[in-house]
């Protein structure tokens, strides 16, 4: 089968009655009744819950742990104290979870790529990617709220930060922005599987990317890499530059402090860009066979 | 173990990443105050490349999941009936993963040259004893993973577990930071841990920051842990062998 429609069209089981495409409100309905019950599931293996929400605090963690210890010693880390990286940190951590919760499903997407379970998705009438998503609920996302939170407190507390209703309004939109980067990376990525099937060496390279460039000032790593960490990987908008706009310090950032400021907007086009890759990677989707 | 040789190299380029970072950010912090540590900036990075290599190689992923695969299906029986002991199975599984490993580091070794630095050991000396002290690292981390993969007996699941343990034992191991960097009681902890003796020591005496008589105290150290650790998992191999169940069997 290599045509959507094809298969939709040529399934025998849809009853004649059923709308071929569900209203917005139908589809939001569905959603919210597979979220349920995705959660419930999760719920009833405890041990595994706190188990895996303990590893998603120790990956997260141990960077910051790297930070704090060698920030004992020295001073700054490319000019930014232990509590400017501390606001930069939290601000990825926020990011981070807020992508992770809804979309880590799709690390899945491989495997139900090859043994083929993506065709049934095809045929039910509710957009593939949230039936994707809400197959099940994964604990160690709690793991990365935790430690978001709990960095975000510590951080608010040593930095002296002052929360202008401005500043405020401006670190939501920053966090929802680089959830949407990091998000559109991994929907664009995800996406290649429908042709490639194999994709998740390279999701996890560019995750680690994030998290391992992410956590630093980007100027620390020389010129090179600072503008492909801006302009080709958007890493420096998801934390960087908004932890600098909040701190009110954007010298040094190879952006101006207007671009600084529109950074959340630098979310939202990247991800139109891989919701656009995943859309049209769909349509090469050739199942496995079985 | 050619049959992980991708995940191998995908490793092996998230370590070259790590390398990197680790390169620019301990630069900028020895610009921020110069005279911190005793130790001179080019031979920490050349440090912190080898102790990155040194961990890589250790064949915790392969090993650990090898062992659940074999746990899982039951197939584990076959390998008890056989007339060669597990524990030597183990071994070689271990050694061959090692074998592989090395291989795999002869190739790449340019490239983590460029995103760190690398240079000779500080004198012939330092190089024997590096030797010596790697091996017995080797012992370590080995005996550490085999000790790792018998939970599957119990709880026939380690995957997190075995991710939570390559972290955390990577940060307790030196790998990132020197363990003479961390701060106060943190420190003892650190070092009365068998973590530090997979990496630091071998590292340290590389570049001959741990020389003399600290280093010989250091591999008697190393000595004493592999005999404590291959206790440790007679034991627990024992009381594994009481309660293994052949699932399908």
């Amino acid at each position: 089968m290599s045509d959507v429609a094809d298969v939709v069209t040529t399934t025998p089981a849809r009853p004649a009655a059923a709308p071929p495409h569900p209203t917005l409100a139908e589809s939001a309905r569905v959603t919210w009744a597979l979220i349920k019950a995705a959660v419930r599931g999760a719920a009833q293996y405890r041990l595994n819950f706190v188990v895996l929400a303990l590893m998603g605090i120790a990956y997260q963690g141990s960077g910051f742990a790297f930070i704090a210890v060698v920030l004992s010693r020295f001073p700054t880390i490319g000019g930014w104290t232990f509590s400017e990286i501390a606001v930069l940190y939290a601000l990825r951590l926020l990011a981070h979870a807020v992508y992770l919760v809804p979309l880590y499903m799709l690390n899945e997407l491989d495997d139900l790529v090859r043994n083929g379970t993506f065709d049934r998705f095809l045929v039910r009438p509710l957009n593939p990617l949230i039936q994707v998503l809400t197959r099940r609920f994964s604990v160690n996302t709690l793991g990365d709220v935790i430690t978001a939170i709990g960095v975000l407190i510590f951080a608010s507390t040593i930095a002296h930060l002052s929360w202008t209703p401005m500043h405020v309004l401006y670190a939501a939109a920053a966090v929802l922005g680089g959830a949407l980067i990091e998000g559109a990376l991994a929907l664009g990525i995800s996406a290649l599987s429908f042709r490639f099937v194999e994709v998740w060496p390279a999701r996890y390279l560019v995750d680690n990317i994030l998290l391992n460039f992410g956590s630093y000032p980007l100027s620390v790593f020389g010129f090179v890499a600072q503008w492909a960490m801006t302009w080709v990987l958007p890493v420096a908008f998801i934390a960087w530059v908004p932890a600098a706009v909040i701190l009110d310090r954007t010298g040094g950032l190879g952006v101006s402090a207007a671009v600084a400021w529109l950074a959340p907007v630098v979310g939202a086009v990247w991800f139109a860009l891989g919701y656009q890759v995943w859309r049209n990677q769909l349509k090469n989707y050739a199942s496995t066979g079985n | 173990m050619f049959a992980y040789r991708n995940s191998m190299l995908l490793f092996l380029g998230v370590s070259i990443v790590q390398i990197f970072i680790l390169k620019k950010v301990w630069g900028a912090l020895y610009a921020s105050r110069p005279g911190v540590l005793a130790i001179p900036l080019a031979d920490l990075i050349v440090y912190l490349t080898l102790a990155n290599l040194i961990v890589w190689s250790f064949p915790t992923h392969t090993v650990s999941r090898y062992l659940r695969e074999r746990i899982r299906e039951g197939s584990v029986v076959f390998d008890l009936v056989r007339p060669v002991g597990f524990v030597p199975q183990m071994v070689a599984q271990l050694a061959g993963a090692l074998g592989g490993a090395l291989v795999i580091i002869v190739i790449a070794l340019p490239a983590v040259a460029l995103a760190g630095s690398l240079s000779l050991p500080a004198s012939p000396r330092a190089a024997g004893m590096f030797l010596v002290s790697l091996l017995c690292a080797y012992g370590i981390a080995g005996l550490l993973t085999m000790l790792l993969s018998m939970v599957a007996f119990w709880t026939l699941e380690i995957d997190g577990l075995t991710m939570l343990y390559v972290l955390v034992a990577s940060f307790l191991s030196g790998a990132l930071v020197p363990v003479s960097v961390f701060p106060g009681v943190m420190r003892t902890v650190v070092e009365w841990l068998p973590f530090q003796a997979t990496t630091f020591v071998p590292a340290s005496i590389y570049i001959g920051s741990l020389d003399g008589a600290t280093a010989w105290r250091a591999i008697g150290l190393q000595l004493l842990w592999v005999v404590v650790l291959a206790v440790a998992a007679a034991l627990v191999w024992r009381r594994a062998m009481l309660r293994v169940v052949v699932q399908g069997g």
